[in-house]
């Protein structure tokens, strides 16, 4: 194995933009021998460093069985902006991967759904090609419910109609673009639960995006009977470590970096009520 | 066979008072010492020898306040904890942890080395091997064990010593850690002291704590000592004047995040940092890259630099601060987060109590806001 | 890779700012590597020329004519750092905010009307918009250095923004007002100095301006206990960034 508190140094291989501010990054792991050890599961996060800026949290948008190891990033800070500067050829630190990933032992037997908010697809991308290169068909169809604030965020536009050979897809914005036509819904992504038909006592949700969006969807989803066990989120923290021993993604007594990102509702429930907890 | 190493390990001895010296020079052999001294007017813990014990004096601590006096007292232990912990060497404050050099070759790492010698750390008090013992669980068994840590770690030997008398803020007999070295945690103690009124009774925990006092001659214990040891652990407990009700944690904690009481605090809190600072148990910590005006050569296309480790706390405005937001944003919010931490998440994240009753952060708080009391408060309704 | 082009200007000030520069021997020659330093007034006579890429202001705006001249330094600039009590909070000439101009005058000059002043010393962030501020009196070469480095980098500098009292548990240095009841400034005042006071047995004695959020009412409280006059603890922080510290008192509502 090798030392997760050291960065080590991958290449990029290709950036593909996204939307104006976000773009995907593909890295290949320049040792070999870490190269052959490295291995996540979908949900798990990596830190990106950039020598002399810092690191970053970034999750994996890839699925372990893709060729290449991907990062879609928005520009936001210091780190983000740096690897915004950086071109195809140019290596970048990484460390991890860290945290839980998506349960996806929950979905047998049960009906998935994800949903997603703005660049919350991220992490979620992972499960959704996963899924996309092994599900049996034939059961009932995973809904994927995405909202952006405009058609013009919409990240990994070019693969919904990828991604609704396998899933219900439904998209909505929180307003129209003039330059774009749009034929997705329009208002929040909860009000899309009604474009859907599902049993709720048999669903799993999977849940990324920013918190308003868990605020809202959550209750809205126990409120049809979807039991809070079977929800899951993926939080965001100021993640720096990745290994406990900083404590700054401490949420309540857990720590982001380790206990999640992705926690099983009823385990976070009684702090997400919590203001500044 | 087993019980042949059980007895081997369970060494008890009784040595005369001075004879702490020897034991002083036998670890000076083949470790750093790290004891109790004077410095500042305050008990620090730096290298030391026996001679620098701070043996007579007396401290006198308050809310936010901390005398030393020399009293001429008859023990050698007869201070209680200053502001110092063994975290500042386990833990550095200030810890390079790698060094990076960029260039067009691609990234370079080199992990800092830790080297020298081993520590042994002299006079750790009952309440600090129990925060000892959750510095190696948050370090050494979490997902990445710590390299730093576990380097500087490795090999160190914690010569403890069951308290005698307890600083005017301290509360570990009600939190279940101190003033005795129990067997909970000799594990981490690999020699409990007991002072007595002449003598010292010495206890090897640990194999390595066995070998060091092979070479050391003293006499058997008797039953009249072991009952000196027991009575002065007592009348220890007797004398600590603060207390928290151990048995309603953590649920007095979850049951009040959102009582008033935070926001009364608040209006006191300094947000120095300080009690987190001195607190055995406060980990936290901020990792930055840094770059000399040096590290650049050719203009920017190489870069060298060092990340930096450096003790950080809660309550750094900049603690929980993320692009666009801080998700603690009041003052109030980063006293609850400490306190929570202290007294309710930690038990959650590591199975051991985040607070170690050593009444530090009670002493070094300029504002003199005291844990005991705010929990107290706390009990109150809303 | 083009040399940015720096300018260093003055206003106000002691010049102790623009010293601390050239006092960094050891790096003045990769500044000077790194950076061209077009305009520096402690340093040359040259006038002033073109733009630049980053300015170091020191000094506070304390005449009309530099209120003025600001305003073109900051039009010549991409990005201007301030740098200095002065530059930041208007340095210890902004005491005479809370008093009167021409009083002062009468105290400290032979022949008061030949002096022309503002009614105020304020800070430059005060006239014009400032990038980033660096505090201190004088500043802290680390401090510029990471700056310098951040500027090269495009990154924020990683200056630390809480109390000195966190820097001097990282150096060891036993707490004045919990061992000695010492009014020291350290549990509201701005880390970065190197806890220069206190490791020379004297309180802090506020160098490096409030930190965020500084509970400055608090402390007064503490420091009154101790025995002291509201008078005395307002001398406490009338020092050199008197009106930062006033300003943060007048946002806590007192």
């Amino acid at each position: 194995m090798y030392d997760k508190t050291i960065p080590f140094e991958a290449k990029i291989r290709w950036i593909k933009r996204e939307t104006r501010d976000t773009a995907t990054y593909a890295l290949k792991i320049s040792d070999r021998e870490i190269q052959r050890a490295y291995s996540f599961s979908p949900g798990q996060f990596n830190m990106l460093a950039v020598p002399g800026i810092g690191e970053s949290a970034i999750s994996i948008s890839s699925c372990p069985a893709d060729r290449d190891l991907m990062h879609t990033i928005r520009v936001a800070g210091d780190v983000t902006t740096a690897i915004d500067r950086l071109n195809v050829g140019d290596v970048v630190g990484v460390r991890g991967p860290f945290g839980s990933g998506w349960p996806i032992e929950e979905t047998v037997g049960r009906d998935l759904m994800i949903i997603a908010g703005g660049l919350g697809i991220a992490p979620l991308r992972s499960i959704i090609r996963q899924i996309l290169k092994s599900h049996p068909g034939g059961s009932r169809a995973p809904v994927l419910l995405y909202g952006t604030k405009t058609p013009k965020d919409v990240i990994f536009r070019d693969e919904f109609p990828r991604y609704r050979d396998v899933f219900e897809v439904h998209l909505t914005v929180d307003r129209a673009d003039p330059e774009v036509y749009w034929r997705g819904e329009m208002g929040v992504v909860t009000a899309l639960l009604d474009r859907v038909t599902f049993n709720p006592l048999n669903t799993v949700v999977f849940m990324c995006g920013p918190e308003i969006m868990v605020h809202r969807a959550v209750p809205e989803l126990v409120a049809r009977g979807v039991p809070g066990e079977k929800i899951f989120i993926s939080l965001e923290r100021n993640m720096d470590c990745g290994s406990g021993i900083c404590g700054h993604c401490m949420f309540g007594p857990r720590f982001v970096c380790k206990d999640g990102p992705v926690f099983r509702f009823t385990d976070v429930e009684q702090f997400l009520k919590i203001m500044e907890i | 066979m087993e019980s042949l190493k059980e007895k081997k390990i369970k060494k008890i001895k009784k040595i005369k008072k001075d004879d702490l010296k020897i034991l002083f020079d036998k670890l000076r052999e083949s470790y750093t010492v790290i004891g109790p001294k004077l410095s500042q007017g305050v008990v620090v813990l730096s290298e030391a020898g026996f001679e620098d014990l701070p043996a007579g004096f007396r401290d006198y601590q308050a809310r936010g306040t901390y005398r030393l006096t020399d009293e001429k007292a008859v023990d050698v232990f007869s201070f209680s904890n200053g502001p110092d912990s063994f975290k500042r060497f386990l833990h550095p404050p200030l810890n390079e942890i790698f060094s990076f050099r960029k260039s067009k070759k691609g990234i370079a790492i080199e992990p800092a080395a830790k080297e020298g010698r081993p520590i042994a750390f002299v006079g750790i008090r009952a309440c600090d091997t129990w925060a000892l013992k959750l510095y190696d669980r948050i370090f050494l068994e979490g997902p990445a064990r710590d390299p730093s840590y576990s380097a500087l770690r490795k090999d160190s030997l914690v010569i403890a010593v069951n308290c005698p008398h307890p600083g005017d803020n301290c509360f570990c007999s009600s939190m279940g850690t101190g003033p005795e070295v129990t067997p909970e945690v000799t594990d981490v103690a690999d020699i409990v002291l007991s002072e007595l009124e002449k003598s010292f009774i010495v206890e090897a925990s640990t194999p390595a704590g066995s070998d060091i006092l092979e070479g050391i001659a003293g006499e058997e214990a008797t039953d009249r000592d072991l009952e000196e040891k027991r009575s002065r652990i007592e009348s220890c407990k007797k004398a600590m004047k603060k207390s928290v009700p151990y048995g309603e944690l953590p649920e007095l904690i979850y049951r009040n995040l959102e009582h008033p009481r935070w926001k009364d605090t608040a209006k006191r809190d300094l947000e120095c940092g300080n009690c987190t600072q001195v607190c055995p148990t406060c980990f936290c910590n901020s990792s930055y890259d840094l770059i000399r005006l040096s590290g650049f050569s050719q203009k920017g296309a190489e870069l060298k630099g060092v990340r930096i480790r450096k003790w950080d706390s809660c309550f750094s405005r900049n603690f929980a601060r993320v692009h666009g937001g801080n998700f603690r944003p009041s003052r109030r919010a980063r006293y609850r987060q400490w306190m929570a931490h202290k007294l309710a998440y930690t038990k959650e994240q590591f199975a051991l109590p985040g607070c170690v009753g050593c009444g530090r952060c009670i002493t070094w708080c300029p504002a003199g806001i005291d844990i005991t009391e705010e929990l107290e408060a706390l009990k109150g309704v809303r | 890779m083009k040399r940015p082009r720096i300018g260093v200007f003055k206003f106000a000030s002691c010049d102790g700012c623009q010293l601390t520069i050239l006092n960094m021997e050891e790096e003045l020659l990769d500044i000077i590597e790194l950076y061209d330093i077009a305009y520096f007034r402690e340093a040359t006579d040259k006038p002033l020329r073109g733009e630049f890429d980053l300015s170091l202001v020191e000094g506070s705006i304390s005449t009309d004519r530099q209120r003025k001249e600001v305003v073109e330094i900051r039009e010549r600039s991409r990005h201007l750092i301030t740098i200095g009590a002065c530059a930041t909070s208007g340095g210890v000439q902004a005491l005479r905010n809370w008093a009167s101009l021409p009083a002062y005058k009468k105290t400290v000059y032979p022949s008061p009307e030949t002096i022309e002043a503002l009614s105020t010393s304020t800070p430059i962030s005060d006239h014009v918009y400032v990038d980033y501020e660096l505090w201190g009196c004088p500043i802290d070469t680390d401090a510029l250095a990471e700056t310098l480095v951040s500027f090269l980098m495009g990154k924020r500098p990683a200056v630390p923004v809480y109390s000195l009292c966190m820097d001097c548990k990282v150096k060891a240095i036993a707490c004045l007002l919990v061992s000695r009841a010492e009014p020291c400034l350290g549990p509201i005042t701005k880390t970065g100095c190197g806890v220069l006071c206190p490791s020379l047995d004297r309180p802090c004695y506020g160098c490096f301006g409030p930190m965020e959020g500084a509970n400055i009412e608090s402390l007064m409280e503490l420091f009154k206990k101790n025995g002291l006059s509201h008078k005395e603890c307002m001398l406490l922080i009338d020092k050199m960034n008197t009106y930062a510290y006033r300003k943060a008192r007048i946002e806590q509502g007192l």
